[in-house]
């Protein structure tokens, strides 16, 4: 497939069973586009499928079925090309500890055929740009855990992608640390590249992307701009309600009430789906008070994508 | 050109770990050395056994006028120069004060020899016991003390019969008052004992040679030192053949062989890469182990062809065995029974912890050669006896052959699990 009007990823019916025929169907023929310049986001709670996608168009992956098309080509067909031209940064830190930052830099920089001084320069160029210049020569292995995730990313940049595929590059670090990994992002993406971004975490996905699929046990169940999405669940907001005590009949009661969308527990929080929360929150009180149990706090929320992965799939995004 | 720096990458890092260095190179030349300090080089055959402190009790009283006194020549034979390597010979005036001093550990052994002994040395007539007390501890000295002692009855048991035999010839010839000719032949015997513990070119001194094997390489090496050393450079090559194949367990669990697999690599460059860094860390290994152990320990370790068919298939065989084994386990963690157990198993098996043994039951060799180390430990040998390089190329081959087969299995066994 060519490239077409700006578009440089191109997945079209997508899957992959692990261990066919009776293994997990883990992505279930999905589609999408990503147009040049674009940061395109999957979000989804741990196990939708997010990370079998990235393997499948990073070529860590075969597919069970369809196809997907990066600068046209494909990776079923020509690997190798396809793989040309993105920059991977994995979920886990990807380095060697024992060599220092240059080396590693250097050393993934042959594995993309990069070679003397313009390798050399380029690794020059990555160390300012992830701000590890001044560490060049130390071991990666003494690196604190936000050093090694920024140079986990340079590595991808060495050899100026035109698509860096990113899949939960800020699991597990520190605030700080995230907030300059974000930052980089859209630095990364307001110099031309393109960005394929994986993430569980709603607000990564808000303030980044231009264009967001919200992914399901395989599934894409929605896909659009953030406020295309929000506009999914129409004038609903967000409950959060906390409890004194975790109760199945209360939880049922709320279900009940009139205006009530959608009630999803866990333990003592309660996330619910209303119509209008000024009309339905004494509905609630009311009913909690005829189980016994006490409402300790009460949080009523914009629509988000939070309340739009709550819509779609009666489940809350970090389920 | 990316297989070559996927290699470099795992040498260089491999040249970092302490722990590697220290098992590739330091652990073999100290155990090797330990072994031969442990026990004091008495496997060299070169001659360092202590020498045994002698105390030599003489009782003998020769009949009067008698130029023949046996206790005194055995005395002789026990002092004698030629002795002096094996044995440090004092003389006591009592068998009570000799015994005492060996109870005391002030000497090793003591030899008594009778009052009767040059009577019983002429003519046989009667009984005489040469006594040797000796610290039970002692196992090789007394045996070559044993010996010498023999050695020297049964010259002084042909001298009896050499007298008998001559008075008998002269009785026949007719020849008159051949009994007063006896001193004669005593006295010229007594010079022919005398002459033979000279230092040099002596009848005795000659009738024997001691000879080591006529190979140049190993003449100036210790040949059961040289094959411990092989033993252990066997062990650890194959340790480290293991160790690195199993670097790609390792990247896998670190996530760095899939960043790999997301270049534009073919996979298969990419694991031959690692194999190339197998290869490379066994051939630098064996190098540096080979120089220095002639450095350290003076092996010789056979003609530089034999030599390289020795290493190359030594090379072969461990690193197709390292990848096989690797191939087997599905994480490092499981890597202790591959290493601990197999490894060790098979080295047991080959030999290699009892190359310095003597003598080794037929069933142990038989089973030597089911083993990848027992063709190793076969080629070494060969190459340390100076053997031609033709004799080498069965051990060889069959190295070549099964490194190659397991090589392809363990590769063949990765490509699929990494499809």
């Amino acid at each position: 497939m060519e490239e077409t009007q700006g578009v440089i990823l191109d997945v079209q019916d997508l899957s992959k069973q692990y261990d066919p025929p009776k293994g997990i169907l883990a992505v279930d023929g999905i589609s999408f586009q990503i147009r040049h310049g674009e940061i395109f986001s999957l979000l989804g709670p741990n196990g939708a499928g997010k990370t079998t996608t990235i393997s499948i168009l990073c070529g860590l992956l075969q597919p069970t079925k369809g196809d997907a098309w990066i600068f046209g080509h494909s990776v079923r067909r020509e690997p190798l090309l396809a793989k040309e031209q993105i920059g991977v940064v994995p979920q886990e830190v990807a380095l060697y500890p024992d060599l220092s930052a240059r080396e590693n830099l250097s050393f993934w920089g042959k594995m993309y055929g990069m070679r003397g001084s313009i390798l050399k320069q380029r690794v020059d160029e990555v160390l300012q740009i992830v701000g590890l210049a001044q560490r060049e020569k130390g071991r990666v292995g003494k690196f604190s855990g936000g050093m090694k995730r920024r140079l986990n990313i340079g590595v991808a940049l060495l050899h100026k992608p035109r698509l860096i595929i990113m899949d939960e590059p800020t699991a597990g670090i520190d605030p700080q640390s995230r907030r300059h990994i974000l930052d980089s992002v859209k630095e990364l993406n307001r110099e031309g590249s393109s960005v394929l971004y994986t993430t569980h975490y709603m607000e990564e996905a808000q303030e980044l992307s231009h264009r967001i699929a919200i992914m399901d046990h395989g599934t894409i169940v929605a896909l659009g701009t953030h406020q295309e999405l929000v506009k999914i669940i129409g004038e609903q907001d967000r409950v959060e309600l906390t409890v004194s005590q975790s109760s199945q009949s209360l939880w049922e009661a709320w279900r009940a009430c009139e205006g009530v969308q959608n009630v999803v527990a866990d333990g003592t929080l309660a996330q619910l789906l209303v119509e209008d929360s000024n009309r339905v929150l004494p509905h609630l009180f009311e009913a909690a008070a005829a189980t016994g149990v006490r409402i300790t706090s009460v949080q009523i929320q914009e629509p988000n994508l939070e309340s739009v992965f709550l819509h779609l799939t009666g489940r809350a995004l970090r389920d | 050109m990316k297989l070559l720096n996927i290699a470099l990458k795992d040498l260089s890092r491999i040249s970092r770990s302490p722990f590697g260095i220290g098992m590739a190179l330091v652990v073999p030349l100290l155990i090797t050395g330990l072994i031969y300090f442990a026990f004091g080089g008495i496997s060299s055959g070169g001659g360092s056994l202590a020498p045994a402190r002698v105390v030599v009790v003489n009782l003998d009283q020769p009949p009067a006028g008698s130029p023949f006194a046996a206790g005194p020549l055995l005395e002789q034979v026990l002092v004698g120069t030629q002795m002096a390597s094996l044995m440090q010979v004092t003389t006591s005036p009592s068998e009570g004060a000799a015994r005492l001093a060996v109870e005391n550990k002030q000497a090793d052994m003591a030899v008594v020899i009778p009052a009767n002994f040059t009577q019983v040395a002429l003519n046989g007539s009667s009984k005489a016991s040469l006594l040797v007390y000796f610290d039970p501890v002692l196992q090789v000295q007394p045996k070559i003390l044993e010996a010498i002692l023999r050695d020297t009855l049964d010259g002084f048991s042909g001298t009896g019969i050499a007298i008998a035999t001559l008075l008998e010839g002269w009785k026949q010839l007719g020849l008159p008052d051949g009994e007063s000719q006896i001193p004669l032949v005593e006295r010229l015997y007594v010079e022919w004992i005398r002459n033979s513990q000279a230092p040099e070119g002596s009848a005795i001194g000659s009738a024997f040679v001691l000879q080591k094997p006529a190979a140049p390489q190993t003449a100036d090496s210790n040949p059961l030192l040289a094959q411990t050393m092989a033993g252990m450079m066997i062990f650890f090559v194959f340790y480290s053949g293991a160790v690195v194949a199993m670097n790609i367990l390792q990247e896998d669990e670190q996530g760095t062989l899939a960043r790999l697999f997301s270049t534009p690599t073919a996979k298969g460059q990419i694991l031959l890469g690692k194999l190339v860094s197998v290869l490379l860390v066994m051939v630098i290994q064996t190098i540096l182990l080979l120089l220095l152990s002639s450095l350290f320990f003076g092996i010789h370790w056979g003609s530089p062809l034999s030599l390289v068919l020795a290493d190359l298939g030594t090379i072969a065989i461990a690193g197709g065995l390292g990848l096989f084994l690797m191939s087997l386990i599905r994480s490092s963690r499981q890597s202790g029974p591959i290493l601990g157990g197999v490894l060790t198993l098979t080295a047991m098996l080959g030999g290699l912890f009892t190359v310095s043994l003597p003598s080794i039951p037929k069933a142990f060799q038989v089973a030597n050669l089911f083993t990848p180390q027992g063709w190793a430990l076969r080629a070494w040998k060969l190459s340390l006896s100076g053997a031609s390089p033709v004799d080498l190329l069965v051990p060889f081959a069959v190295m070549l052959v099964s490194g190659l087969i397991l090589f392809a299995v363990g590769l063949f066994r990765f490509k699929r699990r990494y499809a």
